[in-house]
């Protein structure tokens, strides 16, 4: 048994496994942290004022140095909590308890090695019981947060109907050298659903410099299965591998600033077969501009080389590489929401010069959180809209097609493929860490030649799960 | 009343600064916090004032000098919630102190000579350089956060436990820590600041057991706290208890301070198909695109795949058109079509076996036709035959052809 075709039944195990998981999601339990609402949080900063101009007038008021501590807790204020507790240690620095809550407290500000501290003091103290097994649980907690290696990724299992496909003309007919031929119906648009499971990860380990560099893997991976359209079944893994070193920024409006050279390789299926793997390099940039513009730009280079199968005999003529640039800049425009602009520019060089293409792509999105509206869990819900248009440019004529007004006359045209996509994106949160996700999108393809242009709709439910 | 550096009187001018004020026994002086806890010995010297040993809830002034002896510790809570923890043979001065409770803004500016001491940043922490500590060998300015700082001979040990940022500085040079538990050294005025390393294990421990108290100290506290007044205070219960939540705020706090939130890449589900060339290729196992690509006709080419003599009511010429066919060979069944064959188009619905077809031709009133054909080549990719045509009624039209496909 191939590489290849166990890599799909495993697609399609995992694929049927999503609809289990779907049901799952709709059912699990689920824990968050507590969140307060606006106004409950001006009235504990109003407390906090109040506790705070006493305390100056009675620091040794133990009873409002808790209060100003527990009310500072609540609103995140975890610096003054624990001046408020520090202070208690200078009235006796013997108190397992106090050290665990101060523990606690940096524990949250997320400064480990303080927390631990604390955590140790309290634990080499004759701590009570309750008190050892807390701060147990906390040191293990550290231990965890600051391992070197973290890994954090998702899955997304679910179903999807695509009104085209097999991304097919509507129309039969193509002008082809040979005359007007009607395409057989398996190449002509035709509905289908298909069982989807995808997954991506990021293994990053901390290299221990104050800037937190670091190496960072990332992996994708995606599978489907149609029901009707198998020879179209695409199974796909990336992986990319490098550096990621976080430089000083130039000046205060430039915050986050990164550069990461990394390499890529990827492993293409399509339709139970081999279709392509791709080697090539990459160099991300990233920075954040006056604190709420983040921008990503990209550079990639890959080498891709095709294989041919008995339905697609021609495919060794995409062997070649592209050049990808990528500009992207995200603006949040509120606590809870962001706009998304992004520019794609890829060259294609190809075999056969017809499929060599320069694309310029436009996308726009908006994403905002916002809190549940039915209640249900809490959990905050998140919409994302987007719309982008791309234009792809053929540098060779194409032979498939004849583009003369006078059918005895064979005159190819170079291809000239012009997409809007738009797309809707809803995540309703079951648990902090599960999601269900429906997507609605538009893909208007229109091409010069009739062979290339489409229209699908697309619409899939899935299950998000997030490790 | 004090003579205020001229930045605090800008501030004042403008009507936004709020000064808190009250009476010392050194007569009226600016008050910018209070002795929140003091284990003797500890001593201020408020300028112009003679010295007075500090205890709780007496008031800090502006300019004060407090120093520490090898017990002493204290606790200086500011007006704008900041507070300094001041360890043994310690020796700092309030420099400078202007604080608006409305907007949050102002400055805290203090130097220390020698000891250990640890900061945590209130309001005006929240602004850019609004609080800054100097030391005999270089000046550190904290930007939301806590810092732990170890004065000695042999120089500054400034450890980062909290915030955005703390900047070490003195005319040599300059250091950022960024990372919670990362340390520089200052050895003296005239060397730059040592790179940022993390503290060496126990040493923020060390420090913490110079300022969190000491044995037989109550911090001048009549009431002391105990472990039963911490039970009953319920603290546990906001802070420590919500084990999961806690976990997540640090997982926060912890992505918040990374230089670069790294995330997990992504698929766009509906879009993956067009993201690997799948339309190029999703028509190549039909006969025609394959030909068309493994062999190009030439741009310009005259296209006549289907070719005939025509007698015409006595006239007789060469005509061409088009020609095109599908074919079933499951059904055996299929369509061909001629089409703009002298001004007309003709179409046969055929029937046949995995080599040979035939069909009867119509499209035109009063015509009939006839066409049989066969394929050729691998994967039947090329067809070939003839076809005949002739008129029913009317004027004579008999035509004799042959097509090819590929």
């Amino acid at each position: 048994m191939s590489a290849i075709s166990m890599l799909r039944r495993l697609g399609r195990s995992a694929a049927w496994l999503s609809i289990a998981l779907l049901a799952l999601g709709f059912y699990a339990g689920h824990s968050r942290a507590e969140l307060i609402p606006g106004q409950d949080r001006a009235q504990l900063a109003i407390e906090q004022d109040k506790l705070f101009q006493r305390m100056l007038r009675e620091p040794a008021n133990l009873d409002v140095a808790f209060a100003y501590a527990a009310v500072s807790a609540k609103l995140g204020d975890n610096e003054a909590a624990a001046s408020a507790l520090e202070r208690m240690l200078l009235f006796n620095p013997n108190l397992p308890r106090i050290d665990l809550e101060l523990g606690s407290l940096y524990f949250r500000m997320g400064s480990f090695d303080l927390a631990r501290d604390y955590f140790n003091k309290a634990l080499a103290a004759n701590a009570p019981p309750d008190v050892r097994v807390r701060a147990s649980r906390y040191l293990e907690e550290i231990a965890a947060q600051q391992s070197p290696s973290r890994f954090t990724g998702y899955l997304f299992f679910g179903a999807q109907h695509q009104s085209d496909a097999n991304v097919a003309p509507g129309s039969p007919l193509i002008h082809s050298p040979v005359g007007d031929v009607l395409l057989s119906s398996q190449f002509v648009k035709r509905p289908d659903i298909n069982i989807f499971g995808s997954g991506g990860f990021l293994y990053s380990y901390d290299l221990g410099t104050q800037s937190r560099d670091a190496i960072e893997v990332t992996g994708i991976g995606f599978m489907n299965h149609y029901f009707r359209t198998q020879r179209l079944d695409l199974a796909l893994g990336e992986a990319t591998a490098g550096p990621r070193f976080n430089l000083t920024p130039p000046s205060d409006s430039v915050g986050r600033l990164s550069v990461k050279p990394y390499a890529i390789f990827n492993e293409v299926g399509l339709g139970e077969a081999q279709y392509f793997y791709t080697w090539g390099t990459g160099l991300e940039n990233t920075a954040a501009l006056w604190e709420d513009l983040a921008v990503r730009t990209v550079f990639e280079f890959r080498q891709k080389k095709f294989t041919n199968a008995s339905d697609r005999p021609l495919s060794t003529g995409l062997d070649g590489n592209d050049k990808l640039v990528t500009l992207q800049l995200r603006q949040r425009v509120s606590p809870n929401s962001e706009l998304l602009g992004q520019f794609d520019f890829l060259d294609q060089d190809t075999r056969f010069p017809w499929y060599a293409n320069r694309s310029y792509g436009l996308t726009a999105g908006y994403h905002i959180a916002y809190d549940d509206p039915t209640g249900w869990t809490g959990l905050p819900w998140e919409t994302t809209v987007g719309a982008s248009r791309l234009w792809s440019l053929y540098q060779s004529p194409d032979p498939c097609c004849n583009t003369s007004s006078d059918p005895t006359i064979f005159v190819p045209g170079k291809r000239h493929d012009r997409r809007w996509r738009f797309g809707i994106t809803q995540a309703v949160p079951v648990t902090d860490n599960v999601a269900l996700v429906v997507q609605f999108q538009r893909d208007i393809v229109s091409s010069n030649l009739s062979l290339y242009a489409y229209t699908s709709n697309s619409v899939l439910i899935g299950s998000q799960i997030k490790f | 009343m004090p003579r205020v550096r001229s930045s605090v009187l800008r501030v004042a001018a403008i009507g936004t600064l709020v000064v808190a004020a009250s009476t010392s026994g050194a007569g009226a002086q600016q008050r910018v916090g209070v002795n929140s806890a003091v284990n003797p010995e500890a001593r201020g010297v408020p300028p112009g004032a003679p010295p007075r040993q500090l205890v709780i809830g007496a008031d800090v002034v502006f300019k004060e000098h407090i120093t520490t002896s090898r017990q002493g510790q204290t606790q200086v809570l500011f007006l704008d919630k900041s507070a300094m923890t001041v360890g043994p043979n310690s020796d700092v001065t309030i420099d400078e102190f202007a604080y608006d409770p409305n907007t949050g803004t102002g400055k805290l500016a203090m130097s220390a000579a020698q000891g250990v001491m640890r900061f945590i940043g209130g309001r005006l922490s929240k602004n850019e350089n609004a609080v800054t500590l100097t030391t005999p060998t270089g000046t550190l300015a904290v930007r939301g956060g806590i810092f732990l700082a170890a004065i000695s001979s042999l120089g500054t040990d400034v450890t980062f436990l909290y915030g955005n940022g703390l900047t070490i500085s003195n005319p040599f040079g300059m250091q950022i820590l960024t990372r919670p538990g990362y340390m520089v050294t200052i050895s003296s005025r005239n060397t730059p600041p040592s790179e940022p390393r993390p503290a060496p294990p126990g040493a923020t421990a060390a420090l913490l057991g110079q300022l969190d108290g000491r044995s037989g100290g109550t911090g001048g506290a009549q009431q002391t706290p105990t472990d039963q007044t911490v039970v009953s205070s319920g603290i546990a219960t906001t802070i420590s208890g919500n084990v999961m939540a806690n976990v997540l705020t640090a997982t926060q706090a912890a992505a918040q301070q990374q230089p670069t939130r790294s995330q997990p890449p992504t698929t766009n589900v509906s879009a993956v198909q067009t993201s690997g060339n799948v339309q190029s290729v999703q028509t190549q196992a039909d006969p025609v695109v394959v030909s068309a690509a493994a062999n190009p006709t030439p741009a310009g080419t005259l296209l006549t795949p289907a070719v005939g003599t025509v007698l015409n009511n006595g006239a007789t010429y060469l005509a061409g058109g088009g020609f095109n066919q599908t074919y079933n060979f499951g059904t055996l069944t299929g369509t061909a079509n001629i089409t703009n064959f002298d001004g007309a188009n003709y179409s046969a619905a055929l029937t046949g076996s995995r080599t040979i077809f035939t069909g009867d031709l119509s499209g035109v009133a009063n015509r009939t036709g006839f066409l049989a054909g066969t394929f050729f080549g691998p994967s039947a990719a090329v067809t070939g035959g003839g076809f005949a045509i002739q008129n029913t009624s009317g004027p004579p039209y008999v035509v004799s052809g042959a097509f090819a496909g590929k």
